[in-house]
């Protein structure tokens, strides 16, 4: 079974295939739903190399449940999503007990060309401003603008209603344009 | 509700281009690190393959094996000969304080009374 022949079929029923020993279908799921959790991971760690712990332990405890997951419970990445979540909240209560100043910072690959830099520099404040607003407001902001999830699977992920999700992303919004307007200029804005 | 949709428009606004920035940076998973994630998928895979033991051989090894059942029926054997010698000589009290009655069952039938 090749890459490009998967892509018609579900996370779903990729899944089924590797409950039933597929040795291919792994490595499709890894492919297509990696990325979005690796991203949301890193983000909200703003650490690669601890982003990539948490997406592995995510995916192991995936592999795990295949046997006894049941098409039409849940998307598969918003599950994912949700147990990096958890894995990330542990991590992030962890860091706060040992103390701020061992949280490492994120890493910045700038790209040499302007547009890029100013892109990367933009893509940087944000995930400052992000840090600084509180745990659930960044979840749902990051999910909904930036993993580009919907409302209701946003809901799923917290555990709250989509109306809650709503509420959390306006607040969450409003705190990081205060944030960030006083640097529109700085970066290219 | 105008204000806060204004505002609410107003933020989606300035903030657009920082999320399409960090949408345009979302990372790629590096071959190593989708090379452990296989390496996992591919462990879990194989040990939820490996076949089970029949019930028979769970049951076994949950009493210690064949050694364990060897005890185990040692003991059921012995005891069901403590019960069988045991049986000739059974101790009944009386409805009387002073009547002590020892019912034998013996291989011919036998009885004994005792008074006190």
């Amino acid at each position: 079974m090749a890459l490009d022949q998967s892509s018609q079929i579900s996370d779903a029923e990729l899944l089924a295939r590797y409950a039933q020993g597929d040795a291919q279908a792994a490595g499709v799921l890894t492919a297509r739903l990696s990325p979005q959790v690796l991203g949301f991971s890193m983000r909200l760690l703003g650490d690669r190399g601890e982003a990539e712990d948490v997406v592995q332990e995510a995916f192991l405890r995936l592999w795990r449940m295949a046997p006894e997951w049941q098409e039409g419970q849940a998307k598969l990445s918003t599950w994912l999503v949700g147990v990096a979540k958890n894995l990330c909240i542990d991590r992030l209560r962890k860091r706060r007990s040992i103390g701020l100043g061992e949280i490492a910072e994120p890493q910045d690959d700038t790209p040499s060309v302007e547009a890029q830099m100013f892109a990367s520099q933009r893509a940087k404040a944000l995930d400052d401003a992000l840090s600084r607003l509180p745990e659930r407001q960044r979840i749902a902001v990051i999910l909904r603008h930036i993993e580009g999830m919907a409302n209701p699977e946003i809901a799923e992920v917290l555990e709250i209603s989509t109306e809650a999700v709503e509420s959390l992303t306006a607040r969450g919004k409003r705190a990081l344009s205060a944030d960030l307007s006083a640097r529109k200029e700085e970066l290219g804005l | 509700m105008s204000s806060h949709n204004n505002n609410s428009g107003s933020d989606d606004q300035m903030l657009d281009p920082f999320f399409e920035a960090a949408r345009s940076e979302t990372p790629v998973p590096s071959e190593d690190f989708l090379a452990r994630l296989a390496h996992d998928a591919a462990v879990v895979q194989r040990a939820a393959a490996r076949p089970s033991a029949p019930l028979w051989s769970q049951a076994l090894s949950a009493i210690g094996g064949w050694f364990g059942a060897g005890g185990l029926a040692a003991a059921t054997l012995a005891g069901f000969y403590i019960g069988f010698v045991d049986a000739d000589v059974t101790l009944v009290q009386g409805a009387s304080d002073d009547l002590v009655e020892f019912v034998g069952v013996l291989p011919d039938d036998m009885m004994f009374f005792e008074e006190g």
